[in-house]
């Protein structure tokens, strides 16, 4: 059992079966997805990196259960729709209550039939464990910075004990030093909680340094054209992005995504 | 700030200097108070009115008729505009049929209002009811409907129940609109309920006042009515608007 209560012994995950998903665009069907399939390992943070438009936010969408499609989604050996779902957005910000303070908000996501004074315990607990500034919580979200909203928008999920939490491009509403504390945080939240994360980047470097492997999407009708194990050793700090065996790993991934995206200007 | 707000406040006043004048200069030249009465006469008028009980008893028949009507209106409106807001379905069925009664004056409907409730306060009451609640209604949909996908996403992958989101997702969300309709729907309101004070028989009421007093031509009377009701209009709003800026604390008017 994890800090979460969790059980760790099985080694499940998420399995992602035969996914297909068409949409209708200009009167004329097209193919997001044919037949996709992957394949998670329960508590790994994977990357997902590729061209635009290749369904990284379909895919999450169609995981959070906010998208019809065929084939069958399982996490942890449950269906993805009985299983609980993490999701931040890009704009996450505006997954926050203005007119609730942020402990309120954090609590949307807890059991409304836990007692109130417990529920606020868990989150004060939760901020003391990791070392954040508890003094957020009274505050509203209109009163903090970005980079504080993302810290409550990542407790919301957090606390709620996901089975997976999906992560849609979260940093790219922050400036680079906040990107890098926020990077730090959500790594160290992962490994104390063990949650299965599976993060979508359009930051090559940022895919890299933050997972243990990557999966690289190819143009539509997506398919995963590589799987990157990376071995890069943890903790891993900012000096890793300039060592041989990062930029090997970084070169290899482009190298497959240059020749798959045959752009034009 | 404070400098601001000074200068408002001095504009404010020279706009009603202005007004004053241009209405000074109309009865200057018409000259003649059974017809159009000076702002001074008319003021002059107001010792005589504050002496007497009858005035106050208008002016508060006014206000309960129109409050009542409001807060029925505002009931109706939301009640309504949350459940034409949620179901996409509902939404589509009700949208011609929304605008097409708000296309309606309602001093239209009065025959119909009479018919079925007759000529006393009720009939008043419930039109004035009437014409708040479309506005209340069409704005409470529009904010129901400005729910971001961001939010909506949330509800859906917390699987919140129905109550629990409109309590603390979806109504507080509408609670801008909701508030815009609600002073329309008073500015509505108090129109309909003057005019049917004026037209539906009333033996009380400002707009009884008016016309009482208009068809024996003490115009000076008539406009010390209309002043107040112009003034009652232009503080009910005030009081809303304080109301807002304390509930709808997030969001600056």
């Amino acid at each position: 059992m994890n800090y979460l209560g969790q059980d760790l012994k099985s080694k499940m995950g998420i399995a992602i079966k035969n996914l297909s998903k068409n949409f209708l665009y200009q009167g004329q069907s097209f193919s997001i997805f044919t037949n996709l399939n992957l394949q998670l390992k329960r508590g790994s943070f994977t990357s997902i990196f590729g061209p635009n438009g290749c369904g990284k936010t379909t895919l999450l969408n169609a995981i959070a259960n906010l998208v019809d499609f065929e084939g069958e989604i399982i996490i942890n050996s449950h269906q993805a729709k009985e299983s609980r779902v993490g999701y931040i957005c890009q704009k996450h910000a505006d997954s926050l209550m203005p007119w609730l303070t942020n402990i309120k908000n954090i609590e949307l996501g807890m059991d409304e039939e836990e007692v109130t004074e417990t529920k606020k315990q868990r989150v004060f607990n939760f901020f003391n464990r990791f070392d954040l500034d508890t003094s957020l919580l009274t505050k509203y979200p209109w009163q903090c910075s970005g980079g504080e909203q993302q810290i409550i928008v990542l407790v919301r999920e957090l606390i709620r004990r996901p089975d997976i939490l999906l992560l849609d491009e979260p940093f790219s509403s922050l400036d680079f030093g906040k990107r890098l504390l926020m990077q730090k945080l959500i790594i160290k939240l992962w490994q104390e909680t063990h949650i299965t994360v599976l993060f979508v980047s359009h930051d090559i470097e940022e895919a890299i340094y933050l997972a243990d492997s990557l999966l690289l999407f190819s143009r539509p009708p997506t398919k995963t054209l590589q799987k990157v194990e990376i071995s890069l050793a943890r903790p891993r700090s900012i000096e890793i992005l300039g060592t041989e065996a990062f930029k090997k790993i970084k070169m290899f991934v482009l190298e497959d995504f240059v020749a798959n995206a045959n752009e034009k200007y | 700030m404070k400098n601001i707000k000074l200068k408002q406040a001095i504009y404010g006043f020279i706009g009603v200097l202005v007004i004053i004048f241009l209405w000074s200069l109309i009865s200057f030249f018409i000259n003649d108070i059974s017809f159009v009465p000076s702002p001074t006469e008319t003021v002059r008028r107001f010792p005589r009115l504050l002496l007497e009980p009858s005035f106050y008893l208008d002016i508060w028949m006014t206000l309960e008729r129109t409050l009542l009507g409001l807060f029925i209106g505002l009931s109706l409106g939301v009640f309504i505009g949350v459940i034409v807001g949620t179901y996409r379905r509902i939404y589509q069925g009700a949208q011609f049929s929304i605008d097409f009664f708000r296309s309606i004056p309602s001093s239209a409907l009065f025959p119909i209002f009479i018919i079925f409730f007759g000529l006393g306060d009720l009939t008043k009451i419930l039109i004035t009811a009437w014409a708040s609640s479309l506005v209340v209604l069409f704005n409470t949909v529009y904010g129901i409907r400005s729910l971001s996908q961001e939010k909506i996403n949330l509800i859906k992958t917390y699987k919140l129940p129905f109550w629990r989101a409109l309590r603390s997702i979806t109504l507080p969300n509408a609670l801008p609109y909701i508030a815009i309709g609600l002073r329309q729907g008073l500015s509505f309101g108090l129109i309909v309920e003057i005019v049917a004070e004026m037209f539906l028989g009333s033996n009380s009421g400002l707009g009884h006042r008016i016309y009482d007093s208009s068809s024996i031509l003490q115009m000076d009377e008539a406009f010390a009515s209309i002043v107040t009701i112009g003034l009652i209009g232009y503080f009910l709003n005030k009081l809303i608007i304080v109301a807002q800026k304390k509930i709808i604390h997030w969001k600056t008017i």
